[in-house]
């Protein structure tokens, strides 16, 4: 009965993700989330897309909780000025490459939350991103696919650089060719 | 007998004469100042009572001596450029504000006789730099030095640069206690790769138990309140919306609520069921969402993942009936700006009986956990005594013992739907407990309200279009109260409208006493269960902003 459940639900209850078009990864790619000032409903779709109800994490993308362990910085959020030093001291704590996402609309500076004295109303002009997930909040499908698109993009792009100490403070952006992968 | 005396009552409490008479001297000092509102506004809202007075500075000082005995509930404290608000809630859990003319940025603190005026008086400082005269350590608490300037709410103010040096996040308690060398401080947050709102905390703490604890928030500060002032009516309804993602559809309700209030506006049976409905739908996420959270800290992955499937399908639910996964923008002023059809009231129908068998399963699981339900006994106990004297509602207050639950008085819901649940023990256990029966309760309540909502569907509906809301409120001058009750407490918005505009606005969300609540439950408590015992709070740091 047990068995017969489980080849119902595979029928019934196929992924939510477009895995079709997906890679299977070398090697686990971390993603960092930092919460810079938002509703929390981005950071909740996220919850989802790790969870048991999407899975990303069987594809090889896992979210870890320190910036050592990751290749992406993952903001959310319309990046508020209290939060401005964890970001930064987040992004130079991460070893090269490494690459920025920046998920939901508030992130994008594209949301209700504009520049005032608390938020500098999202990354737009200050931080450049390798992949933007625009939503008010993006479902964790779309997030999923899109996370997915950028590691087969950086997959056939040139091999990543070797990893060099900076003489200066790197720029909190990530222009470094095939970031994250 | 009142609402508040019952309660006491149903727990063996009782108050005494003098609690009676300090309790009524309050609220003669209060009622005994001049109504704040113009009479021109005032008589447009004939049927509601005036609760709201402008005190002078020697009614205050005599109000502060009452409360120091009065057990007058304190809900919530705001400043808006003149005047300080206090508003508190009466015996029967109905408004009276207080409000008080501030000259020289200075006034006596409410926070020397109640918990909870610290959060309001702190926020106050830092967004107007109106100082409270208070024996009570008022540190910054959304001010952290990296804005531009000091109290960037008031123009009033010359334009002051932050100190840095001056900011320490840690009160006298806790730096004495890290002076001694057996103490250790344990820090997690406000960036640690979780994916909530924002916050830090920091525990001092020896091998056996925490020694002090101080839950930092504003670190996703985004300026609320300053954002929704002097805005058009109908512009405020996003940032109402998206001000705590937890509890959308509470805020949207309790918003609409205090607009309805203020305009005398007359919502439809029909629409009040909509809204039941919704805002069930969102207590199951909301449960299911902190469930989720507590599994992982306890390692129940089996448990998470079962929750984690639950709330998915309700979030697909949300996005079919109401083209959003966290209901967002759906609760307007007289109407819902999202209108079930018969077709989709069936399909909601259609959902519970899968969400129904779901949870079944859910229960089972949790039954079957005897290691982990024991494991989660007996820690991080709130005190009925402390939720009653913080009215702390929802799941946290009613796992104390509490039997307060606002949907009672909440258009839409039913007496008959709602079942006094009230467990005594107070632990993250019962907690847990509370919001596993909610989530049943709650597949009930919709089930009963889409039958009802079937059954009257030719009611009428929707007496004013949103351009006839807007032509009245262009008028004059308005003000209103509203609450709705979320899985975490009661969500309230209090609005002063004038001639279209929000002219001012407060609101209060469960997690603002939640935060204080925490610290408190965290002292004695094993430093490794800190995140557990703040996770089945059900705290959203978001909820916190200002």
């Amino acid at each position: 009965m047990k068995t017969l459940r489980l080849v119902l639900s595979h029928v019934f209850h196929p992924s939510p993700l477009n895995t079709e078009n997906y890679i299977e990864v070398d090697r686990p790619i971390g993603l960092f989330h930092i919460a810079t000032g938002g509703c929390g409903a981005c950071g909740q779709e996220l919850s989802a897309l790790s969870g048991a109800a999407y899975g990303l994490a069987r594809w090889g993308v896992e979210f870890v909780r320190t910036p050592q362990q990751a290749h992406y910085l993952l903001l959310t959020g319309a990046l508020s000025r209290n939060m401005g030093f964890a970001v930064d001291a987040a992004w130079h704590a991460m070893p090269s490459p490494k690459g920025i996402i920046a998920v939901g609309d508030c992130a994008l500076g594209e949301g209700i939350f504009s520049q005032n004295y608390a938020t500098f109303g999202g990354m737009k002009g200050r931080i450049q991103a390798d992949l933007t997930i625009s939503g008010c909040p993006p479902s964790p499908a779309l997030i999923g696919d899109a996370i997915m698109s950028l590691l087969h993009s950086s997959r056939h792009s040139q091999p990543p650089p070797p990893p060099q100490a900076p003489e200066e403070p790197p720029p909190l952006s990530s222009n470094e060719e095939n970031s994250g992968g | 007998m009142s609402e508040w005396e019952k309660e006491l009552r149903s727990f063996g409490q009782a108050h005494s004469q003098d609690t009676d008479e300090h309790y009524k001297s309050a609220v003669e000092i209060i009622c005994s100042g001049k109504e704040y509102i113009s009479p021109s506004a005032s008589e447009l809202n004939t049927q509601q009572r005036a609760y709201h007075f402008q005190l002078d500075e020697k009614k205050w000082e005599r109000l502060l001596s009452e409360l120091a005995y009065s057990p007058l509930l304190l809900e919530g404290m705001w400043y808006d450029g003149s005047l300080l608000h206090a508003l508190f809630l009466d015996q029967s859990y109905q408004p009276l504000i207080a409000c008080l003319p501030i000259e020289d940025g200075r006034y006596y603190g409410l926070s020397a006789v109640r918990k909870e005026a610290v959060f309001y008086e702190r926020m106050i400082n830092d967004l107007w730099g109106v100082e409270s005269l208070s024996p009570v350590e008022l540190p910054p608490l959304v001010d952290h030095r990296k804005w531009e300037r000091m109290a960037p709410c008031n123009n009033k103010l010359p334009s002051l640069s932050p100190h840095t040096a001056d900011f320490s996040i840690f009160t006298e308690e806790m730096e004495k206690h890290l002076a001694s060398s057996k103490a250790e401080l344990i820090e997690t947050g406000p960036a640690d790769g979780a994916r909530h709102a924002p916050y830090a905390l920091h525990l001092v703490a020896n091998i056996h138990h925490i020694l002090g604890a101080q839950l930092s928030v504003g670190y996703g500060h985004r300026g609320m309140v300053a954002r929704m002032r002097d805005l058009p009516l109908h512009h405020a309804f996003p940032y109402v919306a998206r001000l705590n993602a937890a509890a959308s559809i509470a805020h949207q309700w309790a918003f609409a609520q205090a607009v309805e209030q203020a305009l005398s506006i007359h919502v439809s049976k029909n629409t009040s069921l909509q809204r039941c409905i919704l805002a069930e739908l969102e207590r199951m996420t909301a449960h299911l969402s902190v469930l989720i959270q507590l599994w992982e800290e306890t390692d129940a992955r089996l448990l998470a993942a079962h929750c984690e499937k639950i709330l998915e399908e309700i979030r697909d639910l949300n996005d079919q009936v109401c083209g959003h996964r966290f209901l967002m923008d759906t609760i307007m002023p007289s109407r819902n700006s999202a209108t079930f059809t018969l077709d989709q009231i069936r399909f909601i129908k259609a959902h519970l009986s899968i969400l129904a068998r779901y949870n079944d399963e859910l229960y089972a699981l949790y039954a079957e956990a005897t290691g982990l339900r024991k494991s989660l006994l007996g820690k991080g106990v709130l005190s009925y005594p402390l939720a009653m004297e913080m009215n702390i509602g929802g799941v946290s207050g009613r796992a104390s013992g509490r039997d307060y639950d606002l949907r009672r008085s909440m258009p839409g819901y039913d007496l008959k739907w709602l079942s006094a649940l009230s467990f005594p023990q107070g632990c993250c256990e019962a907690r847990i407990r509370m919001r596993l029966a909610e989530l049943t309760a709650s597949l009930r309540i919709i089930h009963a309200a889409t039958d009802r909502l079937e059954k009257g569907m030719n009611d009428p509906q929707y007496p004013y279009k949103r351009e006839e809301v807007v032509d009245y409120a262009q008028q004059g001058l308005y003000a209103g109260w509203g609450r709705a009750e979320s899985a975490e407490g009661v969500v309230w918005y209090w609005v002063k409208i004038e001639e279209g505009r929000i002219a001012d606005i407060s609101y209060a969300d469960p997690s603002q006493k939640l935060s204080i609540i925490a610290e408190h439950l965290l002292k004695q408590a094993h430093w490794t269960d800190g995140p557990l015992i703040v996770t089945s709070l059900g705290f959203s740091a978001a909820g916190t902003d200002g």
